[in-house]
């Protein structure tokens, strides 16, 4: 898909997030929803009128559009993206067996038992995923 | 000529001599090619390897065959 299109599309979610995001401060302001739906909703509206208004200059600007499709399509760019990802995954399955055995040793068993329990969903997780993958060729 | 190590294998390219011999910068190619110019400088010096479509294009662009470019060379 064109790269101008999908910005567009992408101009449509952050309208509906700023949606959603109103809706659910004026029902918080109206008594419907509860207190945390208030935080919910500006963060929503908020993030999503901040880039609708950055998507919004890159599109009138023809050179920031070129620069910015080769940016997000560049091959090297996605290795690195893709690359960070897999260390992040590494990283925190390390670091969630080391916090399950710290866990454990001070006796927060509950926590650790959380956080095990994290560990073998993102393994799951994981195992689904390669299926797919494999299957898709 | 640079070397891109990958496992045993190394691959040779010669896109900075055939830049230089056409008159154009980096970022020109890199603009040209639709990557940036970081790209080209990590292919350049051999610490990133193109994926084919990128060699393709890059031998399209400098109007030679893809093994003129990458030279690929076993056990070296």
């Amino acid at each position: 898909m064109e790269f101008k299109k999908k910005m567009k599309i992408n101009m449509i979610y952050y309208a509906l997030l700023v949606v959603i995001g109103a809706a659910l401060a004026v029902l918080q302001f109206t008594g419907y929803m509860p207190e945390v739906f208030l935080s919910f909703g500006c963060a929503y509206a908020a993030c999503g009128l901040a880039m609708l208004i950055k998507n919004g200059r890159i599109l009138s600007d023809p050179e920031k559009l070129k620069k910015l499709e080769i940016e997000s399509t560049d091959e090297r760019n996605i290795m690195i993206y893709n690359k960070a990802i897999r260390w992040a995954y590494l990283i925190f399955v390390y670091a969630a067996a080391a916090a399950i055995m710290i866990l454990e040793f001070v006796g927060m068993k509950e926590a650790a038992v959380t956080v095990a329990l994290t560990l073998c969903a993102l393994f799951v997780l994981y195992i689904i995923c390669y299926a797919v993958l494999k299957a898709k060729g | 000529m640079f070397y891109i190590l990958e496992g045993d294998d190394f691959l040779k390219n010669r896109i900075r001599e055939l830049r230089k011999a056409m008159g154009i910068t980096q970022d020109e190619l890199a603009r040209s090619l639709g990557v940036t110019r970081q790209t080209i400088i990590a292919i350049e010096k051999g610490t990133y390897c193109a994926s084919l479509p990128l060699a393709h294009k890059i031998a399209a662009f400098f109007g030679e065959s893809i093994e003129n470019v990458f030279i690929f060379e076993e056990d070296q």
